[in-house]
């Protein structure tokens, strides 16, 4: 339990565990702690200055901001972390599958995952919600339908890698199921690399998510979507620039946050560092 | 190996694939819950009673086997016929090809910045590891990219357009209005290739040639210049692979902005249900890709002497 | 006059204070050779890798290398430079991955003499032919034309002595230049290192845990194990009256491997006479 050790002892790693754990439950209990109802408007309201009863203010609907933000946890953070836990599910299936199985098997879904892999994800989701049509879970049914091919191929290798490793040898020899296998040896050793490219990726699937919905591929007002929301201040840049802030700086913590944790981790499985390259040095 | 024999053996690779990515392009419109043809009279603001739909299904082609469609569309599209925008009945390609000179203008524009900044930098940084320099810069790369790229257009455009008016906010006029747009464009990727060539280049720094290179007491500035030539090759591919990214990554920014390319076309296209628009788009983005890695590829091959291809 | 005075020479690492060279003298007289032998991890290379200045940044270096009246630990980092490669040259252990696998042989070799000793780009090539034909390189100028992956680990060994002659330094540091090679070779390389001595009297320091290998070309010898300098002096001494255990160790490990080979290629009657006489 070395890796927990490491992890321990890196503030940054515990500052942004902190940080997402924070918005996961904040976006969890948003009804309880959220002081206003997100959709409902107050156009005598509008633009309201932080106070008391607005504590971020409000929108140009007169909605407030604080509560359109915790209720977007909900669309833009846990949505994405269902997309990555769905598109790893898939990956990790198809990965073992691939992996595990060899020969003809593996050989049908390389291919598709070549064929898939040949279109740049943004394309890919670009052109599911294309033929779609616009909403959220058209973006999440494209995001995993976009991303679940790079796991695939990625669990794969790593599959493979392990595969010829003695102690699967030995349980092979021993006379274990297949199934057993997999759970038993295989799943913990690659439990460490799905967890690291996991945690890269999701600060990607959220910028995805919510650079959809700003171009209103995504929700549909008057869900509150921190993308969305940025949407609905583009409009009043010049007049109301402020309302840029709130959404964006939301977006940017909890990115950078799964950024951060996601080097962490890394650091923390591979601590091979030179000493220049040492954490304090960040 | 000679040079013929693989490029001949590369091309004969990627057939298969390219042939299931035109099924994939061509398949994808049957995944819409509506039926096209429908929609394409909707559009042009006809009634869709049955007869009319009829017809129109026959005059899209609609009503042959699926393989039979396949194969005209196939061979249509070998001949650069995408069909007719549902919206505005204007030949697909030409509609594209309208839109592809202003984002290759602005992809052209944002790559200069991009390698120009991971390539100076990353060489600073890493002929300096450690240092402050290297660290601060590390630091803010890191922020930059964490944010969302359609926050740093809007922040952009809000300071330097709405409040010091040196750009203009949107549209394609003159060479001023490329700006922001290339550096809201190019943010989102510097810190790939920034990281790349600073990683490539500390991990050349402690190979051995390096270190027999230093005892023979060359210069530092020769074997820095060692280092740079064999960083930037492995670099090659990632850098040669960012040119179709970033033709397809254009997207936000070209709506932000209202640049008139490929990317606002398409989202105007999804928004308006124009089928075959979004199809020709990812087929050609598709074959951009595929193309642009077999260039890529090519050229790493020809400049790497271990790879041993004789010209 | 020595031409090479090392005293007390300490590496310590700065990150957990492990001590990884203690207190090590020698000296290198001209046309001599001295031999460093100890097993691996013993801290040879390391030790001669310090005194050019080519250590990692997290170890400290203490102690005095005197070289023509200036002490290498302390010089400034450019007059260290001036001395490596024109002064004092290195061949290192792997030949295979020595040279960047980028550029010609000949571009490199070339590079090296321009930079070195201030040839013309013409001087340079010619030199680098004429120091390939002296280690008996065949078709030296196709050789120059290849790239490093092109050529073997003995072709690639030949050329850096090959650049080290053309040079002309001092001091020759040669780190276990047999070690990756097969026997064929190692004679090879000896043979090349016997010529190298005799044709321009540079001085070697030979590093290697094979004492077979470097009682055939040292005078001088200096016994390593774990950091400390476990026995040196005349290498004929050491090896007839090893004073120290682990020496004894080494040469009796060495003389049990050839004894029993020697054995197996003796042809039977002699054998016979051998283990009747209780030799060997």
């Amino acid at each position: 339990m070395l890796f927990w050790q490491r992890i321990k002892s890196d503030t940054l790693a515990i500052i942004c565990i902190s940080i997402i754990l924070a918005v996961l439950l904040s976006g969890v209990f948003a009804p309880f702690i959220a002081p206003h109802d997100p959709l409902k408007p107050d156009l005598k309201a509008k633009f309201a200055q932080i106070s008391r009863e607005y504590p971020l203010g409000t929108d140009h609907l007169g909605r407030c901001t604080l509560s359109r933000l915790l209720y977007g946890i909900r669309t833009t953070v846990l949505l994405s972390l269902l997309t990555m836990a769905a598109t790893l599910s898939v990956g990790t299936l198809f990965g073992i599958v691939a992996g595990f199985g060899g020969g003809r098997v593996d050989e049908t879904v390389m291919r598709l995952c070549d064929i898939l892999l040949s279109f740049p994800s943004e394309v890919m989701i670009l052109a599911i919600v294309g033929m779609l049509g616009p909403g959220l879970a058209n973006v999440v049914f494209a995001s995993i339908a976009a991303k679940w091919a790079w796991y695939a191929r990625m669990i794969r290798s790593t599959v493979i890698q392990h595969k010829s490793k003695n102690h699967i040898y030995f349980a092979r020899v021993s006379g274990c199921s297949s199934l057993h296998i997999i759970q038993k040896h295989l799943l913990p050793a690659i439990a460490c690399d799905i967890t690291v490219l996991a945690t890269l990726d999701t600060g990607w699937v959220i910028l995805s998510i919510s650079g959809l919905s700003f171009l209103s591929l995504g929700v549909q007002a008057p869900t509150p979507e921190w993308g969305m929301m940025l949407n609905e201040a583009k409009n009043i840049m010049t007049t109301h620039p402020c309302q840029m802030l709130v959404p964006g700086l939301a977006i940017l913590t909890t990115v950078a946050s799964f950024n951060f944790l996601g080097d962490s981790i890394q650091d923390a499985l591979e601590p091979k560092r030179n000493y220049s390259e040492s954490r304090e040095k960040r | 190996m000679r040079i013929k024999n693989y490029l001949i053996q590369r091309v004969i690779a990627i057939i298969p694939i390219l042939i299931g990515i035109s099924f994939l392009a061509f398949f994808l419109i049957s995944l819409s819950p509506s039926d096209p043809a429908e929609v394409a009279l909707r559009v042009q603001e006809i009634t869709p009673t049955p007869e009319v739909v009829k017809s129109m299904r026959c005059e899209l082609g609609l009503d042959k086997p699926l393989l039979i469609r396949y194969a005209n569309w196939l061979r249509a599209s070998l001949h650069g016929d995408f069909g007719k925008s549902y919206i505005n009945n204007r030949l697909v390609i030409n509609e594209i090809g309208n839109a592809i000179p202003p984002t290759l203008a602005l992809v052209a524009v944002t790559l200069a910045i991009i390698s120009s900044v991971s390539i100076v930098a990353g060489i600073l940084c890493a002929v300096h590891e450690g240092s402050a320099g290297d660290i601060i810069f590390r630091g803010l790369i890191f922020w930059i990219t964490a944010m969302p790229s359609f926050w740093v257009g809007l922040l952009l455009m809000w300071l330097f357009s709405v409040k010091f008016n040196w750009f203009p906010t949107s549209g394609m006029e003159g060479f001023t209005s490329v700006i922001l747009p290339a550096v809201t464009l190019s943010l989102t990727y510097i810190s790939t290739y920034f990281r790349l060539i600073r990683n490539n280049m500390i991990q050349n720094k402690q190979e051995n040639y390096v270190l027999y290179a230093r005892s023979l007491g060359l210069k530092e500035r020769t074997i820095t210049r060692h280092i740079l030539k064999n960083s930037l090759q492995s670099s090659l591919t990632a850098l040669g692979m960012s040119i179709p990214k970033l033709i397809a990554g254009t997207v936000i920014v070209e709506n932000i902005f209202a640049w008139p390319g490929i990317g606002r076309l398409c989202v105007s296209a999804i928004f308006n249900r124009d089928y075959p628009i979004i199809q020709a788009y990812v087929l050609l983005m598709a074959l951009l890709f595929v193309v642009c890695s077999l260039v890529v590829d090519f050229l790493s091959a020809l400049l790497d002497p271990r790879l041993g291809l004789e010209v | 006059m020595t031409l090479l005075s090392v005293r007390d020479l300490t590496i310590r690492d700065k990150r957990n204070s492990e001590v990884l060279i203690n207190n090590i003298s020698f000296e290198v007289e001209p046309h001599s050779c001295l031999g460093i032998v100890g097993e691996s991890g013993s801290g040879k290379t390391i030790a001669c890798k310090s005194i050019l200045g080519l250590t990692s940044p997290w170890l400290e270096v203490t102690g005095d290398a005197q070289f023509d009246g200036i002490n290498l630990v302390t010089a400034r980092g450019e007059r260290v430079r001036h001395i490596r490669g024109k002064r004092i040259c290195m061949v290192l252990q792997d030949s295979m991955t020595a040279f960047n696998p980028l550029y010609t042989m000949g571009s490199q070799m070339v590079e090296v003499l321009c930079e070195k000793r201030a040839y013309q780009k013409k001087t340079a090539q010619e030199e680098s032919v004429k120091a390939l034909c002296r280690m008996h390189i065949h078709e030296p100028e196709n050789v120059l034309k290849k790239y490093a992956h092109q050529l073997s680990g003995g072709m690639l060994q030949r050329c850096m002595i090959a650049l080290a002659m053309a040079l002309e330094p001092d001091i020759i540091i040669a780190d276990e230049p047999t070690t990756a090679l097969d026997s064929i070779n190692q004679l090879e390389v000896i043979r090349n290192f016997k010529l190298l001595q005799e044709i321009t009297g540079m001085a070697l320091i030979f590093i290697s845990h094979d004492l077979a290998v470097v009682q055939q070309l040292a005078q001088q010898l200096l016994v390593m194990q774990r950091g400390e300098q476990v026995e040196y002096g005349s290498a004929e001494q050491i090896f007839t009256t090893p004073q120290h255990e682990y020496t004894r160790h080494l040469v009796n490990t060495r003389r049990a491997l050839t004894s029993s080979f020697r054995q197996a290629m003796m042809p039977e009657q002699d054998r016979e006479y051998v283990r009747s006489k209780r030799c060997l």
